[in-house]
C-alpha cells in the first residue's frame, strides 16, 4: 500500500506526473501524510506543478539544488530552505496536539490451565520438525513452518486458534484468552477510578476481531 | 565528545526506554549554519568532524574533537550564544538519550560539526534541542547573534531519540478569522475547527493569493545569487510561452491532524471566487470549470465522501465522482454545478486504459479546474 501511494507522482520521468502537469488549473494543493523523503527529484516534482519560473525548470534542480544538496553546499540548503518555508506546512502531532506522555508497560501473562500444557506440547512439537530435533535429510516444508509459527503466536492470543490440533471440552468463551482478561481487569480498575481520573474514558485498539465477534 | 553517528546506531529498545522518561518536552529548534572566518591557519583536508562549543572571556570557541581548537564565532554571535552555553569555560554537549534530565543545567543541546571543503570557508554546522519552556530564548538568542535557525524541512525525529521538532506559526498577517467567506463557511460547517486548522487554512489561502506571489520574490532574492551567477545565461531568460502559474500550497501535516476537513473549508471559503472564475470564461477553449478536482487513490475516495457529509451540511458542498463506469455519463451541467469533483489517479491520463481508448479521462474533458488537490501526492 505504502509503496502505491508514495509511486503517485514520485518518479518525475513516471507517466503520471507528466499527466498531472498537464492538466490545466488556476491553483493546486498537495497533500501528503508522510514526509518528505530525501529523494529530491519528488520535491521537484511537487514544486513544478505551480509552475512558477524559475522553480519549474529542470535546470535549476539538475545543474544547481541538488547537485549542491548532494555536497552539501550551504547556499543550495539555503535555497532549498526558503523554497520549502514559503510553499509547505507540515505540523506533527506530537508537538500540535499536545498529547500527554505516552506510557507502554509490558505484562507477562500466563495462560493458566489446561492451556499451559497444550502450549508446551505445541512448541515441543515444532521444534521437533523444524528445530534442534529434527532429523537430517527430512524435507523442509516452508508452509508447514510458517503455519505451525503463526498458530503458536495466535495460540497465545486465544486458544480457538489451535482448535484443529487440541482437545476442547467447553464451548469457547472470551475467559480463554489470557490476554483478554488481564485487559478486563485492567480496565474495570481503570474505570472504577483506580487512577485517581475524575471521569475515565478507555479506547481499546485490537485485531482480535475474530474471536470478539467483531 | 562522542563520535557524532552515535545517535544512528542506537538500538531501538534503547529509543523505546527513554523515550517516555525525559524527552517529551524536548524539541529540536533547528539547523544553523555559521561560517567560521576566523579559523586556525592550518591546512585541513576536506572533513566533517564533531564540534562543540566553548564560552569563553570574550568570544566564543569552536572546537573539534580531540582537542583542536578550531576557531571562534564572530563577536555578536559570542555575545548572544554565549551565555546559552553556562559560565565561563563550560562547554556545549551534544544531545544523547538522556535528554535534558532535571538536574542538568544545560539549556540547551547541540549537534555540531565542522564542515571544510577545499573551495569554501569552514562551516560550523548543526542543530539545537532543548526544553520547550527555552524555546524562546534560545530562538531570540539566535535572532540577536543573526544566526538563523531554519526549520529542517525533511527532518526525521527517528534519528533524533523520537524529539519532535518545533513548529513555528507561519507568518501571515491576515486574519482569516474576521473574513466574511471565514464566518460563513464556519456557518456552513457543522465542525468547528481548531487552532492549527486556521492557521493551515491561513497559509493556503495566502500562497493562493495573486499578490503575495512568495516563489516570484524569492528567486529575486540576493541568496539566489549563486544560481545567477554560474548557470547557463541563456536559462535566465523566462520562456517566452507565458505559462499562467498555478498559485497553491504543499500542506504535509501528520495524518490525524485534519487535512481533508480544511481542504473542505477552503474549498468552501473560496465559492465565490470559484464561481467567477466559471463565469468569466471567455476564451471558451478549454473551458473553465469552478469545481475543485480531488484526485486521491482509489482507496481514499470514500473517506472524502464521508467527511464531505460528516462535516458539511447537505448541499453545503455539491460534489460529484468521475470513476469507473458511471462516468460516462456525467454531464457538463453537473460538473458546473459542483464545488467538488472526486477522482482517482486511474483517471488522469490521455486514454487512461490503453485498451479502451476511447474512453473518457480528465484529461480529454479538456477543462481548466478552479483547483486541483492531490492527495497523497507525495
Amino acid at each position: 500500500m505504502l509503496f502505491v501511494i508514495q509511486s503517485m507522482i514520485r518518479n518525475p520521468n513516471a507517466n503520471r506526473t507528466a499527466n498531472i502537469q498537464r492538466l490545466q488549473a488556476n491553483h493546486m494543493l498537495c497533500l501528503t501524510g508522510t514526509p518528505f523523503q530525501n529523494r529530491l527529484q519528488d520535491v521537484q516534482s511537487l514544486i513544478s506543478l505551480f509552475k512558477i519560473w524559475p522553480w519549474n525548470q529542470d535546470w535549476i534542480w539538475r545543474q544547481h539544488l541538488i547537485p549542491g544538496m548532494s555536497i552539501g553546499d550551504r547556499h543550495a540548503i539555503q535555497t532549498l530552505n526558503h523554497l520549502m518555508e514559503e510553499v509547505c506546512l507540515r505540523r506533527t502531532k506530537e508537538v500540535l496536539l499536545n498529547l500527554p506522555k505516552k506510557v507502554e508497560t509490558a505484562v507477562l501473562v500466563r495462560m493458566g490451565e489446561p492451556w499451559e500444557g497444550f502450549s508446551r506440547e505445541l512448541h515441543e512439537e515444532f521444534i521437533n520438525s523444524f528445530g534442534r530435533l529434527r532429523m537430517s535429510g527430512e524435507p523442509w516444508d516452508l508452509g508447514e513452518f510458517f503455519r505451525q509459527l503463526l498458530m503458536i503466536q495466535q495460540y497465545c492470543n486465544h486458544p480457538v486458534f489451535a482448535r484443529e490440533v487440541i482437545p476442547n471440552r467447553h464451548p469457547w468463551s472470551w475467559r480463554d484468552s489470557a490476554k483478554v482478561v488481564h485487559l478486563v481487569e485492567h480496565v474495570r480498575n481503570f474505570l472504577n477510578g483506580g487512577r485517581g481520573i475524575a471521569r475515565p474514558k478507555a479506547v481499546i485498539f485490537s485485531s482480535y476481531v475474530q474471536f470478539l465477534e467483531m | 565528545m562522542q563520535p557524532g553517528s552515535t545517535v544512528a546506531f542506537l538500538t531501538p529498545e534503547r529509543h523505546f526506554l527513554n523515550h517516555h522518561s525525559t524527552m517529551s518536552n524536548l524539541l529540536c529548534l533547528g539547523q544553523f549554519i555559521i561560517p567560521l572566518y576566523r579559523p586556525t591557519p592550518i591546512s585541513l583536508p576536506e572533513f566533517h568532524q564533531p564540534a562543540f562549543l566553548q564560552r569563553g572571556t570574550r568570544r566564543v570557541h569552536v572546537w573539534c574533537s580531540p582537542r583542536l581548537l578550531f576557531g571562534d564565532l564572530d563577536q555578536l554571535g559570542s555575545d548572544y550564544i554565549g551565555p546559552l552555553l553556562g559560565q565561563i569555560g563550560d562547554c556545549s554537549s551534544p544531545i544523547s538519550e538522556e535528554g535534558i534530565p532535571t538536574n542538568d543545567p544545560t539549556i540547551m543541546k547541540l549537534r555540531a560539526f565542522v564542515v571544510t571543503k577545499n573551495s569554501q570557508a569552514p562551516q560550523l554546522r548543526g542543530c539545537v534541542f532543548s526544553l520547550s519552556r527555552n524555546e524562546q530564548l534560545i530562538v531570540q538568542a539566535f535572532r540577536n547573534a543573526q544566526i538563523s535557525l531554519t526549520p529542517i524541512w525533511n527532518y526525521n525525529p527517528n534519528i533524533f531519540f523520537n524529539i519532535p521538532q518545533t513548529t513555528r506559526p507561519p507568518p501571515i498577517n491576515n486574519q482569516i478569522e474576521e473574513q466574511a467567506s471565514f464566518r460563513s463557511s464556519q456557518a456552513r460547517c457543522l465542525t468547528t475547527l481548531k487552532h492549527h486548522q486556521i492557521q493551515a487554512l491561513q497559509f493556503l489561502t495566502n500562497n493562493e493569493s495573486l499578490n503575495s506571489n512568495n516563489l516570484d520574490n524569492l528567486w529575486n532574492r540576493r541568496e539566489n545569487n549563486w544560481i545567477r551567477e554560474t548557470c547557463d545565461p541563456l536559462n535566465l531568460q523566462p520562456p517566452e510561452v507565458d505559462v499562467a502559474p498555478c498559485l497553491g500550497s504543499i500542506l504535509a501535516d501528520d495524518m490525524g491532524l485534519g487535512k481533508t476537513l480544511t481542504t473542505l473549508m477552503l474549498i468552501s471559503m473560496t465559492s465565490h471566487s470559484a464561481r467567477e472564475f466559471q463565469q468569466s470564461d471567455i476564451s471558451n477553449h478549454p473551458t473553465q470549470c469552478g469545481a475543485t478536482l480531488v484526485i486521491c487513490p482509489l482507496g481514499t475516495l470514500s473517506n472524502w465522501e464521508n467527511e464531505i457529509n460528516m462535516h458539511f451540511g447537505p448541499q453545503s458542498i455539491p460534489y460529484i465522482i468521475f470513476h469507473g463506469r458511471d462516468r460516462q455519463h456525467v454531464t457538463r451541467e453537473q460538473f458546473d454545478s459542483s464545488l467538488v469533483v472526486l477522482t482517482t489517479y486511474e483517471m488522469i491520463g490521455a486514454s487512461g486504459n490503453p485498451l479502451h481508448s476511447n474512453q473518457i479521462t480528465i484529461e480529454s474533458l479538456n477543462i481548466t479546474w478552479y483547483r486541483i488537490v492531490l492527495d497523497e501526492a507525495q
